[in-house]
């Protein structure tokens, strides 16, 4: 019962990472990854609670508390406040979505040896959504959609550390992943301040 | 209580007292990284070792902690005359005396724990903390740099935390002494592992985050990104190699092609560069790609890691020289290599530490550089001769690549622009330290005393 919900959510999430992959507006992806951060935090909820393992009931509390809804509002504000993104389409290339199937299944391919060495096959979906992540933020040019890639990212490491074994140090690599968010967060805001909106451009050489 | 927490104390201290005001940054910083400097190297002269529930430090961890050391207190003195020029810091600059702790810090404690899951959060904390160092100067360069970094090394680190994560399924323990994998475990495992911890190290084809952050950090910061964190991320790295290699071999043909094919490309790369810290950042990644060749090699003679970290240490010492005093050329003359000019005449100190230590990184002799890429070669000669060829192009490319460019900008007429004593003297000594290991290593081996 526990592992079919388990593997309910876990599509749900693969669902909103495929979605986000295609999103054009910025409000509606920072939302869409405090959903994903939500059921994130279910999912780890709800496999501390069954283990009885109360690292991982925390590490799912600071999931929800950070990822579902302080750092998205942050971002929120920071997307109204600056007047050129309000309901601006930011460049997504509408092939995305193929993209993300190939990368998809390339991922569930990747994943064989590591079922060959581990023969676990729960790590697969939190797998699939990792690669989503990368090319999340590979695929856009805008540092506040790379931001809510990372925040993706970071969901998909720590999904994938609960399911394949439950980690002793689970929770400290929570936190210092959630840091390093944060200073993501600060640099980008800081550099809107003297530079207005950022977009990572080739650098030359 | 292990004398090894002496290294992490005193960098926390020089973490923390700066953040009352810059000047006192500027007063204590320096001294506290000579302090430990001091005792990593008493350390390392008496042969200390730990091995207790939350360090591990062998050998290996040791002469990297000391180079660390080292490196961030000459780093510190630059940054004495770096401070200076930065007109309009991102941040107030007593944080930036606070960083340059904090990076040195992580670095140190990610030599010396045990647990694989406290280096990788090391790692991941040099990332953050280097990456807020790179943005000092608040230009959008830089800014631009150091976002492609976090960006690209955390995507890095991700890799790196999904091996980690295999390791423990696997081997149950995270302790790096205790870790034993199976074949199929030790493939996936050394292949995770180069491609996670092999963002950091700057391994092709993981590289593209490198020139970028070296070529836009603050000098005195590129010098410790190069010279020390490149290797600690190795440093890890080697300690999944050895549990990957323990009963497949699979592990090691994936280092040596990659380490092969990572001198092979930045010594092109390093050809066609126009500016110059883009050109040692290529450098770098060159020798980075020799060290894993050297580790992957020692798979066949364990001895051979000896000099692998032999060519770590000199290669800390003379790329830090020589970013350090690109540092300060490019302050005069511009970042382009054909703007400068006449360095040799200019500054007769700057120059000769800029040439010796192009030299010393690209593995001329008498440097310990030399040594290590000779038994490297002997090493690859003696079991595929292919891959000495590969090895050797690669080298030989490379050498000509750095030496060619070195040349162009030490010799000419010169433009009659000045340098500040210290400027000239914090490269100058550092190349000395580099020539003075390396003469010390040849004699150990001539002696008998260093057996490969």
């Amino acid at each position: 019962m526990i592992n079919e919900i388990l593997n309910l959510l876990g599509s749900v999430v693969l669902l909103t990472a495929f979605f986000m992959l295609t999103e054009s507006y910025m409000h509606s992806l920072i939302d869409a990854v405090a959903f994903q951060s939500v059921l994130i935090g279910l999912i780890i909820g709800i496999v501390g609670w069954e283990k009885g393992i109360p690292e991982l009931v925390i590490l799912a509390g600071i999931t929800v508390a950070f990822r579902a809804l302080l750092i998205p509002w942050l971002l929120q504000r920071d997307v109204r406040k600056e007047r050129i993104w309000r309901g601006r389409e930011i460049k997504t290339t509408h092939h995305a979505i193929v993209l993300g199937l190939i990368v998809a299944v390339l991922a569930y391919f990747l994943y064989l040896p590591i079922y060959r060495a581990i023969s676990k096959w729960n790590g697969v979906i939190a797998f699939v959504l990792l690669f989503l992540s990368m090319l999340i933020i590979t695929s856009r040019r805008n540092a506040l959609a790379q931001i809510v890639g990372y925040l993706s990212e970071e969901n998909a490491l720590l999904y994938l550390a609960v399911m394949l074994s439950p980690m002793p140090m689970v929770l400290e690599f929570g936190i210092l992943l959630d840091m390093i968010a944060f200073v993501l967060l600060a640099v980008v805001l800081g550099a809107e301040k003297r530079y207005g909106p950022l977009e990572v451009e080739e650098l030359v050489g | 209580m292990e004398a090894v927490v002496y290294l992490l104390a005193i960098p926390l201290i020089a973490t923390l007292l700066p953040l009352l005001s810059e000047r006192l940054g500027r007063a204590i910083v320096p001294g506290l990284a000579f302090i430990t400097a001091s005792i990593a190297t008493d350390m390392l002269i008496r042969g200390y070792t730990v091995s207790s529930h939350y360090f591990y430090a062998d050998w290996y961890s040791m002469v990297l902690a000391t180079t660390i050391a080292w490196i961030y207190f000459f780093a510190s003195l630059a940054s004495l005359y770096y401070v200076e020029r930065v007109e309009r810091p991102f941040y107030p600059l007593r944080l930036y005396w606070s960083f340059l702790s904090l990076f040195a810090l992580s670095m140190i404690f990610t030599a010396v724990v045990s647990n694989l899951g406290w280096m990788w959060i090391g790692l991941e904390a040099t990332t953050v903390v280097s990456a807020v160092l790179i943005i000092t100067d608040g230009k959008k360069r830089n800014v631009e740099g150091a976002w492609r970094y976090m960006i690209i090394a955390s995507a890095g680190l991700g890799i790196a935390f999904l091996s980690v994560v295999i390791t423990y399924s696997f081997a149950g323990t995270l302790d790096v002494r205790h870790l034993v994998l199976s074949e199929k475990a030790g493939a996936v495992v050394g292949l995770l592992a180069i491609v996670g911890f092999g963002t950091k190290v700057g391994l092709f084809p993981m590289h593209g985050w490198l020139p970028d952050a070296h070529g836009s950090a603050p000098s005195p910061v590129s010098a410790m990104l190069s010279g020390t964190l490149l290797p600690t991320a190795l440093l890890v790295y080697y300690r999944l190699f050895k549990a990957s290699t323990g009963l497949g071999k699979e592990a090691v043909y994936i280092a040596l092609t990659v380490g092969i094919l990572t001198v092979l490309v930045a010594s092109i790369l390093m050809a066609s560069q126009r500016f110059v810290k883009r050109l040692l950042a290529y450098s770098s990644m060159d020798m980075m790609g020799v060290a894993t060749i050297g580790i992957a090699l020692s798979y066949y003679r364990p001895g051979l890691l000896k000099l692998v970290f032999v060519l770590i240490a000199v290669h800390a010492f003379a790329k830090g020289a020589l970013f350090i005093s690109a540092g300060s050329a490019v302050s005069r003359y511009g970042h382009e290599i054909g703007e400068i000019n006449g360095l040799l005449k200019d500054s007769p100190a700057l120059g000769y530490s800029f040439g010796l230590s192009a030299l010393a990184v690209t593995g001329a002799p008498p440097f310990g550089t030399f040594l290590a890429e000779l038994s490297i070669l002997g090493v690859a000669l003696s079991i595929n001769r292919w891959w000495a060829l590969l090895i050797g192009t690669g080298l030989l490319l490379s050498f000509l690549a750095l030496n060619w460019h070195s040349a162009k900008m030490l010799f000419g007429e010169g433009k009659g622009a000045e340098f500040q004593r210290g400027e000239e003297l914090i490269p100058l000594i550092m190349t000395l330290v580099a020539l003075g290991v390396s003469l010390y290593v040849v004699y150990l081996a001539l002696t008998g005393g260093l057996v490969i």
